[in-house]
């Protein structure tokens, strides 16, 4: 973002600095995202999802130089916690 | 930073925390034109922090629910919900809202987040659950997709997403 702002703009009798945006490609990266979510950018976890080892799993990952999307179920199961129904 | 529509001008982002009476009395709920009732997740013991700007600190530019999580398996920071405020919606009761304050403002908040886990010793990491259709969003960021919906950022993605959008970290600011 900061390769696209050219200008800066002091408006100390304000008490702050603003950065003036230089030409569109930055507010239509910024609004094209925000307009993919319309709003809404999490939601609550459904209870019926198990949780997901966080730590256990990033190591895990980060030692075989995968992504969590690249493990087989069977290697995914055992970073999942699944709540007593 | 986010940038105000109307202006064109980038301003810094300020975050302040939001309390339950705050969501009460200011109807951050769907009656009062947002998605979620931000008193839930307080009764969940998340806490709620709102997006804000210098200039006016008392207007809301969008919200997110945050737990750390200790828990040796996990030591993340949770995020239960996030949302844009009504008046940053590119609709508002299904029109189109032409009077839209801000844009930016889903990065920035995911990008405090990841500030908010290094401020409580988690390393900048985070999980949330993103609508299946938005997960390549995520990915964008860095994030990475674990099982379902759910998405993990590491302290490296963390890091890459304060520096861009939060310079300096968390900068706060009481009404």
């Amino acid at each position: 973002m900061a390769g696209r702002v050219i200008d800066i703009i002091k408006t100390p009798e304000k008490g702050y600095n603003s950065l003036k945006e230089s030409g569109n490609m930055s507010r239509k990266e910024m609004q094209r995202f925000d307009d993919a979510f319309d709003g809404v950018f999490v939601i609550p976890r459904p209870k019926d999802h198990p949780k997901v080892k966080v730590r256990p799993l990033a190591e895990y990952c980060k030692a075989k130089g995968v992504l969590p999307s690249d493990l087989t179920p069977e290697e995914m199961e055992k970073f999942l916690v699944r709540e007593a129904e | 930073m986010i940038l105000n529509v109307s202006t064109n001008i980038l301003e810094e982002c300020y975050f302040r925390k939001v309390e339950r009476a705050e969501i009460l009395k200011n109807n951050y709920t769907p009656t009062g034109g947002w998605d979620f009732d931000w008193a839930k997740p307080i009764s969940l013991s998340f806490e709620v922090y709102a997006l804000i700007t210098k200039s006016s600190p008392e207007i809301v530019q969008g919200l997110i629910a945050v737990r750390p999580n200790y828990d040796e398996i996990y030591k993340c920071v949770d995020i239960d919900i996030l949302e844009s405020a009504p008046q940053n919606k590119k609709y508002n009761k299904k029109k189109l809202n032409m009077n839209r304050s801000y844009v930016n403002i889903g990065k920035c908040l995911v990008a405090f987040s990841c500030a908010y886990s290094v401020e409580v010793s988690l390393e900048g990491y985070v999980q949330l659950t993103s609508k299946t259709s938005k997960i390549t969003f995520y990915e964008e960021l860095g994030a990475k997709n674990t099982y379902g919906q759910n998405m993990v950022l590491y302290d490296s993605d963390a890091k890459i997403l304060i520096e861009e959008h939060l310079q300096g970290g968390i900068k706060w600011l009481d009404v």
